[in-house]
Formats: structure tokens, C-alpha cells, sequence
């Protein structure tokens, strides 16, 4: 769950011409991760957006087929570490009247801030994220708490959504990880 | 006392120093793996919404070199355009096949390049891992 790829659904190539890329005929293109900012710009999505909505191209994130909106909003992010792309089935809190991706997407959109917290070591211990620029408590929409192992890998991180006071935590999601040998074999997402 | 000659062997040698000094980055490059209509990136741009700006007279395409991670076939087009793609025009094409390896240089002759355009260049056949090009050209001020 960790790809752009566009799909081209018709038997013509399809010209990007913002991105310089053609995506060929009844085939596909994975999008390279330095370029998902290139084309989550306003001048590339607004190419695009008419082929994803005449169903000419289809957004893939590499597990499966997205809709014309999570499509272009999954596009539209354009940081690499931030298109986990969270799945619309999971059951959700009552308290958050929208669903995770939603939620997600909020957070990832470009007039949102952040603030890392550092540790002594020089890793992060936390990231808040808030919407605007203006980083105040009443702002607060997330916050990301970070736990490392002896390597320094990281264990678990604990997003905590917040409700409009930016203090209430409405909804908890931790994802653990497992490392052998400094290599990733294994997440697991618990929300609560 | 210095003849005329040599005076102006000096003149040409200071002129290129300079010439040369003065060049904009003519790296392209383009990341992943790339197919077929693909254009490389200048300065992060892809080469067809802003190439690399030329501003000299009488100007030619001296050399064209390909680099990549992997062996394959493909060819690469030179473009010049008006930006945005505007009168975007084939001028040269190089090719390169599985054979050459990783890396080739194409010396090249007779292809002009009017002032003011903007240079392009774009996989037009073929697949390519991380490629990079660089282009030799010269003109006069």
C-alpha cells in the first residue's frame, strides 16, 4: 500500500504533459516516490483530474483500485511518508463524524503545520500537526508520538486525533512494528 | 610581442573559459523506472514544461551523453520548445541498446539549435532505471 500507480483504462496513451509522462495505452505507470510531489501540484492534478473522472485513469496505491475522489485525494499528498493509505471499511469512533482517510487527508493538506519535538539523541519524539499555521493548542489536530527500540528503529507510533479543542483525544491508532535486523517484517494498526 | 595569431588563440581560449563558466546546468535526469515518453527533468522541472533555456547564437549540439542503472534498450529525443511544450520540435535522437552497457556518449554534427529555445529531451522508445543525460552545446554571444 505504498504506490501511485495510474491506469490507463483506454486503448490510447495518455499524455501527462505536466508531469512528462505518458501513461501507456491500456497499461499502467507507477509513479516514482520523488515525484509525488510533482504530481500532486495544482497544474498536475488539475490535468489529471478530468481523466480520473471520465474513468480513463484509474489511481491504484498498489493494493487496490481507488475511487475518482480517494484517487485524486491520494494523489494530492505529496509527502512519501504520509500515504499510508488508511482503508474506509474500519469500523469508526461515533465521536469523528468522518472516516480515517478523511481524517488523514485533513491533516496532509498544505495549509496544515507541523511541529517535531525532538529528543537529546536527535530523534523525534513527537510531531503535532495543526491546522494553519498558527501552532496553538485550540489548533491541534494531531499528534504523532514516536518510541524507538535499542537500534533506534521505531517500535510503535501513536497517533492521537483530537476534537476541535485540540486537547480531547477523540480517537487513539497505534501502529506497532517489528524489525529483524533493522528490517521492517511486520506492522499492526490497533485503534481505539 | 604577441602575433596576431596567437593574440587571437588567446581571445578564442578566453571566450570558450568564459562561454563555458557561464553554462547552465545541462543535467536531465529522470528517477524510477522510466518508459517509454517520459521527459527527463531539468532543475526538477520535466524538460517539456521548462527545458533548459539556450540564449547563444549560431548554436549546435555538440555531444549527448546517456547514463543509467541498467542495461537496456532505448532512444532518447532532443527537443527544443518555446516552453510548455509550445512548437516543440524534434531536432535529435540518440539510441542506445543493451550492448552499449550503461553508459554511451554520441558525438553530434550539424544539428542547430535556434536561440532562445528550450532544450528537452525525452525517452521516446524503450525503458530506462534512473537515467541521467547531460548535453555538450555551443554558440557564440
Amino acid at each position: 500500500m505504498d504506490y501511485k500507480i495510474l491506469k490507463n483504462t483506454t486503448v490510447l496513451d495518455i499524455v501527462l504533459k505536466a508531469v512528462g509522462v505518458t501513461v501507456p495505452a491500456s497499461s499502467q505507470l507507477t509513479i516514482d516516490k520523488t515525484e509525488y510531489g510533482l504530481i500532486a501540484t495544482d497544474d498536475s492534478i488539475l490535468e489529471i483530474t478530468s481523466f480520473i473522472n471520465s474513468g480513463d485513469i484509474v489511481v491504484n496505491n498498489g493494493t487496490k483500485d481507488l475511487n475518482a475522489v480517494d484517487g485524486l485525494n491520494f494523489l494530492r499528498i505529496p509527502d512519501h511518508a504520509k500515504n499510508a493509505l488508511f482503508d474506509n471499511s474500519v469500523s469508526l469512533n461515533t465521536a469523528i463524524d468522518v472516516n480515517m482517510q478523511d481524517y488523514i487527508n485533513t491533516i496532509s493538506t498544505p495549509d496544515v503545520s507541523t511541529k517535531p519535538t525532538y529528543l537529546p539523541n536527535g530523534e523525534i519524539d513527537y510531531i503535532e500537526y495543526f491546522k494553519g499555521p498558527t501552532q496553538t493548542t485550540i489548533n491541534r489536530k494531531t499528534k504523532v508520538i514516536i518510541a524507538y527500540d535499542g537500534n533506534l528503529d521505531p517500535l510503535t507510533e501513536t497517533w492521537e486525533l483530537y476534537d476541535n479543542d485540540g486537547v480531547t483525544i477523540l480517537k487513539t491508532v497505534v501502529i506497532t512494528y517489528t524489525f529483524v535486523s533493522s528490517d521492517l517484517t511486520k506492522s499492526e494498526r490497533l485503534t481505539t | 610581442m604577441l602575433d596576431c595569431e596567437t593574440l587571437a588563440f588567446i581571445e578564442e581560449t578566453i571566450f570558450q573559459v568564459f562561454v563555458n563558466s557561464s553554462k547552465p546546468n545541462q543535467w536531465f535526469t529522470k528517477t524510477g523506472n522510466v518508459i517509454s515518453g517520459a521527459y527527463l527533468n531539468n532543475g526538477g522541472i520535466p524538460s517539456n514544461v521548462v527545458g533548459l533555456p539556450f540564449g547563444l547564437n549560431n548554436g549546435q549540439l555538440i555531444k549527448v551523453w546517456i547514463g543509467k542503472e541498467d542495461a537496456s534498450d532505448l532512444n532518447v529525443g532532443v527537443y527544443t520548445h518555446d516552453g510548455d511544450e509550445v512548437n516543440l520540435t524534434l531536432i535529435h535522437t540518440v539510441s542506445m541498446l543493451i550492448a552499449d552497457g550503461r553508459t554511451k556518449s554520441f558525438d553530434v554534427s550539424g544539428v542547430s539549435i535556434a536561440k532562445d529555445k528550450q532544450i528537452a529531451l525525452r525517452l521516446t522508445s524503450g525503458t530506462g532505471k534512473n537515467i541521467k543525460a547531460f548535453i555538450i552545446t555551443s554558440g557564440t554571444e
